[in-house]
């Protein structure tokens, strides 16, 4: 019986694990006392470690599964597989820099419903689990970011203006959404079929109410991920939450923005297969706005969280321009996909363990100006080497993951420079060609100097102290990191376990890297089994 | 009462959504602009659903599963706004919410905190 009811549930059994931890820690929602926090955090990271280990595990003893609401494949498991890796290490930032809040025990709960309705909608096929488990993922979201910010506030911003800003940035989700719904009452008009496969494979994909449904499904999907120009409520936001809460929205809130163009990928593909090339030029367009809004305004900030939330929003315009490439038939579909997921991987590979060092020294120095880590890398050493390797991957070093992520747009020109002034799609197509050479040459430059700028201004000598430092560091959290002396640029004591978990994603990063040159060299693999430039999908 | 009449006025129901959204600046427009929006998807889903699929099951189904997601997020976007939880309730939270404003500060140099 327990085997038939296995079989029925799968391929959720992540789900079950988290919800089963979910439920034995609200037996203790209430309670302030320690151990049953440490508790509630030892359940969490079990269930989430053994989520991600029966992922894999099952997929590869059960295969793929079908049904008409749900869809589990190579993709899904990747996937499923990013999201848990990034629930295990935003739990970890929870467990820093949040136990000592009393309603702990409530936020893991609240984090715990959140990745189930994730892994709900990584798999779903079907209008209404697609819509369903978005909207419970983005209330669940919500609940996260508002409950951390709640009684953690730095005396330098009023508490007033981080509420507005909240409330604005749901309010735009909520608007995505909603703009999502409408389009799926136009797509219900046109064809009664349920999932975005079935109804590109139908006969009336040709259909301007479906054609509608289909545009208001991509702006809710734009609107959804913050891109350019409605990214003004993400970049305030992200200056003014907790720190935590600014994980939250890079590793999860908008990965699933990203994800939703995965969910439309059918529908993109039907239509950007035909050189529709007005198609192709507004999704250029949107890249290229996000790509250079992001990394140009990042040059002019002092602020870290705003230097990483404009770089964000550049990588996800540089997601986006796979599709496009795909749109020039540069791309096959699975390469978009590999570069999609490819971007994901390295924005948290990167964020992880940069912003684990960066928000250590914002409780320590009460602010996250960039003039608080001049000196850093003088008085780390260690630490500021890795942390310069993992910022230059991040740039898109050769040798290391990001380069290979980098380099996959431009490949096919690198192989083929012919394809550039093809005569094939004509003029309008060769200047859209051009266009995306420029905007990628541009965008791996402004990446690289971002990054550059962050180790110099690491490795520069340090100032002199001054009153309003001191101001600072009184408001740091305690028993979260302290300094040796008062001054933020002295140098900073950090627990141990940070120098492993750097070191450990630093690996990661170079291994990944030379892995792929290999492969891309037509050299054996390196990591047997796993093909790192198609992510074995 | 033809099909066409529904899906126009549903559409002109959505434009209004939009134009509260861009317009007006307080949480309640907001509000009030999301249920229009929210209004004219339900009028479609209806109106298709008995004039082209025999009144169809799936759809109530959808604006069911819809509604109750939907409702859940708004209400607890308005539970914070008005919740005296926070140090800050209702009349001090009632600034720009509009979306689609533009200020240098979200593409060049700092962003100064207070201006909100």
């Amino acid at each position: 019986m327990i085997r038939n009811l296995l079989g029925r549930v799968y391929p959720f059994y992540p789900v079950l694990f988290i919800l089963g931890s979910g439920i034995i820690t609200l037996f203790f929602g209430l309670s302030e006392k320690k151990p049953y926090k440490l508790l509630a955090v030892a359940l969490s990271a079990f269930s989430l470690a053994g989520s991600l280990f029966i992922n894999i595990f099952s997929f590869n003893l059960k295969g793929e599964f079908n049904s008409s609401l749900f869809n589990f494949g190579t993709l899904q498991v990747l996937l499923n597989s990013i999201v848990l890796f990034s629930a295990i290490n935003i739990l970890l930032f929870l467990a820093l820099f949040n136990f000592a809040k009393k309603n702990f025990i409530k936020i893991i709960i609240m984090f715990d419903i959140c990745i189930t309705s994730f892994i709900f909608f990584i798999a779903s096929v079907n209008f209404i689990m697609i819509f369903v488990s978005l909207v419970f993922f983005a209330a669940g979201a919500f609940q996260i970011v508002t409950s951390l910010s709640r009684g953690n506030l730095s005396k330098s911003i009023p508490e007033y203006s981080v509420k507005n800003n909240i409330i604005r940035f749901f309010l735009l989700s909520a608007f995505s959404l909603l703009l999502m719904f409408f389009g799926f009452s136009l797509l219900f008009g046109a064809t009664d079929l349920k999932s975005f496969s079935t109804v590109i494979e139908s006969d009336f994909k040709n259909t301007s109410l479906l054609k509608t449904g289909f545009f208001l499904i991509l702006c809710s999907a734009f609107t959804f991920g913050g891109f350019v120009p409605l990214h003004s409520p993400y970049m305030k936001m992200q200056r003014r939450i907790e720190n935590t809460g600014t994980i939250i929205i890079w590793l999860l809130y908008l990965p699933a923005g990203l994800f939703i163009f995965l969910k439309l990928k059918d529908v993109l593909f039907n239509f950007l297969g035909g050189h529709n090339n007005y198609i192709i030029a507004v999704l250029l367009a949107v890249s290229a706005a996000s790509i250079l809004a992001g990394n140009i305004g990042a040059i002019r900030t002092t602020s870290i969280r705003r230097i990483f939330s404009f770089l964000m929003l550049g990588i996800m315009g540089l997601s986006i321009a796979g599709f496009v490439q795909y749109g020039l038939g540069l791309f096959d579909e699975k390469s978009v996909m590999i570069y999609l997921v490819s971007n994901v991987i390295l924005a948290g590979a990167a964020y992880i363990p940069l912003m684990s060092v960066f928000y250590y020294l914002e409780n320590i120095n009460g602010s996250d100006h960039i003039g608080n880590i001049k000196g850093f890398g003088r008085q780390n050493i260690y630490l500021a080497i890795n942390m310069s390797i993992i910022m230059l991957a991040l740039g898109g070093l050769p040798g290391t993951y990001g380069y290979l992520a980098r380099i996959s747009l431009l490949s096919p020109y690198i192989k083929n420079p012919g394809s550039i002034f093809a005569e094939a799609g004509g003029t309008f197509s060769k200047i859209l060609n051009i266009s995306v050479i420029v905007v990628m040459l541009i965008a791996w430059a402004f990446i690289a100097v971002n990054m550059i700028r962050l180790i110099l201004v690491i490795y520069s000598r340090s100032e002199k102290k001054t009153g309003a430092g001191q101001a600072g560091f009184e408001e740091g959290l305690p028993g979260v990191g302290r300094a040796l002396t008062a001054g933020p640029q002295k140098k900073a004591i950090l627990p141990v376990f940070i120098y492993i978990y750097v070191t450990f994603f630093t690996l990661l990063i170079i291994l990944a890297g030379i892995a792929g040159l290999f492969e891309l060299f037509g050299l054996k693999q390196l990591l047997t089994g796993i093909s790192i430039m198609s992510l074995n999908l | 009462m033809n099909l066409q009449f529904i899906i126009l006025s549903s559409f002109a129901l959505f434009l209004l959504g939009i134009f509260g959204l861009s317009f007006y600046r307080s949480f309640l427009s907001s509000i009030i602009a999301f249920q229009f929006i929210i209004f004219s998807a339900t009028i479609n889903f209806f109106g298709f659903s008995l004039f082209l699929y025999n009144a169809s099951a799936w759809d109530k189904t959808f604006i069911f599963f819809a509604f109750a997601s939907i409702y859940l997020l708004l209400f607890l976007i308005v539970f914070y706004n008005y919740s005296m939880q926070t140090g800050v309730y209702e009349l001090d939270v009632k600034k720009d919410f509009r979306f689609f404003i533009f200020s240098r500060s979200d593409w060049w140099g700092e962003d100064r905190i207070g201006d909100d």
